[in-house]
């Protein structure tokens, strides 16, 4: 019985023992600035950045000198309810690359919410103007395009890209945009006037202005260096999307 | 015999169960209290206001800790700069981020904010993930917080984009090519410019 009983607190004294080492193991490692979140994270290559600088620059003065008045003239034309109206019927009629990009990426999932999404939002939705299917969180919108199907697919972002007008964008991306603009319906019903596609992207793109120009305001306001925030921030979000959408794939690249 | 062991045992168990759920809540109470807090300034107090601003800085000063989060933006650069320098620097860069901040706060109006789950990240810290929903979109926001006396959040992470992971690449940027007074300058002009 004795013995039982001393054995029994040598156990709970060598795991008290155990457990006050490993206490102070880990309270060390809390010190060193080495966790999860802390690690630098790679930057994007930026071979081109003298290339991408001057764009960078080129852009700053268009937003600030064309797009800043436009977007003041715009906004008071347009109230925020018709800005927002154009945005759904905008993104609406840029379904069939989503639907294409949800099916690449082999999700059916995400194709038939596409769908859904288009069928309701265009009959019961008018066109696309109320987007009614994403009053249920399970029909929300979804971001699906070609360079974040290249990178589920397991490419890099290749290298830092500035667009003329279009802003911080990669190699991958880039090469996405391009694929996408292809998906626009208008492109490829015989009778679209090539014309109509870029008026309508044009609209499309130009009702964006104003959001664009205050996050690009937001993010000159707060940065010490405006090229590589910018730069940094499109890295870290380009690679979020990549991440969220290979989450719940069934098929992974090798390596992943 | 066996029967209260097992009775002890289902209650040791329960009790464990029930404290570490307990604590897994803390960050995003914490959180939220605080958030809450900002929501009622600004719904009690005119944007013009002296009050409004001295206000909305206690609010957020509960739950921010501006030294932490200046001192993982500089990472391993922090151990270069003496304690003059440290504080100099700080200072700097917590008027920068209030400024931005403050602004983009203040710009509030018909969105909600949705606390969702918390997550563990190690020892002592946390994730809260919250959104922004506003008519149009909602915007994921992610807060980091680190256990000291108090829960206290250490980085914000909107739409993927992490602040301090942000700034840190700025100040590496930099650093190699300037010395630790020469940032803290441009960090002062950024901070004072409107």
């Amino acid at each position: 019985m004795s013995s039982s009983r001393r054995s029994l607190v040598l156990v709970l004294s060598l795991l008290l023992a155990l457990s006050a080492a490993t206490g102070c193991a880990s309270k060390k490692a809390a010190k060193a600035p080495v966790e999860p979140e802390d690690v630098v994270q790679p930057q994007m290559a930026d071979p081109l950045e003298p290339w991408n600088r001057f764009w960078f620059g080129f852009n700053d003065v268009f937003y600030m000198g064309l797009g800043k008045p436009f977007s003041k003239a715009y906004t008071t034309v347009l109230p925020k309810y018709v800005r927002e109206r154009i945005e759904n019927a905008y993104s609406n009629f840029l379904f069939p690359a989503r639907f294409v990009n949800a099916v690449l990426q082999l999700r059916p999932d995400k194709a038939s919410r596409e769908l859904g999404r288009f069928i309701i939002n265009s009959t019961f939705g008018l066109g696309g103007l109320y987007d009614l299917a994403g009053a249920n969180p399970a029909m929300g919108p979804q971001v699906l395009d070609f360079g974040q199907t290249l990178g589920v697919w397991g490419m890099g972002h290749g290298f830092y890209l500035v667009l003329p007008i279009l802003g911080p964008s990669s190699l991958r991306d880039g090469v996405g945009l391009a694929v996408d603009a292809t998906a626009q319906p208008t492109t490829y019903i015989a009778e679209a006037p090539y014309l109509l596609t870029i008026a309508i992207g044009a609209a499309g793109r130009m009702n964006r202005i104003p959001e664009t120009l205050d996050v690009y305001e937001e993010l000159k306001r707060s940065a010490i260096e405006p090229y590589s925030a910018a730069r940094d921030a499109y890295t870290q979000m380009r690679e979020k999307i990549v991440e969220d959408a290979r989450k719940g794939a069934w098929v992974r690249p090798a390596g992943q | 015999m066996m029967a209260r062991a097992l009775n002890v045992l289902v209650l040791v168990l329960l009790l464990t169960g029930w404290s570490q759920a307990a604590r897994a809540e803390q960050a995003r109470d914490a959180l939220k209290a605080s958030v809450d807090e900002v929501l009622a300034v600004l719904s009690n107090t005119k944007s013009g206001d002296p009050a409004r601003k001295e206000k909305l800085y206690a609010a957020v000063g509960k739950v921010f800790d501006p030294e932490e989060l200046a001192k993982r933006t500089l990472a391993s650069n922090w151990e270069a700069f003496s304690p003059d320098e440290r504080q100099r620097f700080t200072k700097a860069f917590v008027k920068l981020l209030e400024r931005t901040y403050l602004r983009r706060i203040e710009a509030y109006t018909d969105e909600k904010v949705v606390f969702m789950d918390e997550s563990v990240l190690g020892e002592g810290r946390s994730e809260v993930s919250t959104k922004i929903v506003t008519s149009s979109k909602e915007v994921p926001i992610v807060y980091r917080l680190i256990k000291k006396n108090e829960w206290k959040v250490y980085d914000v992470v909107i739409e993927g984009v992490s602040l301090v992971q942000n700034y840190r690449n700025q100040f590496n940027q930099i650093l190699a090519k300037e010395n630790p007074s020469q940032l803290i300058g441009r960090v002062e002009t950024m901070g004072s410019a409107s």
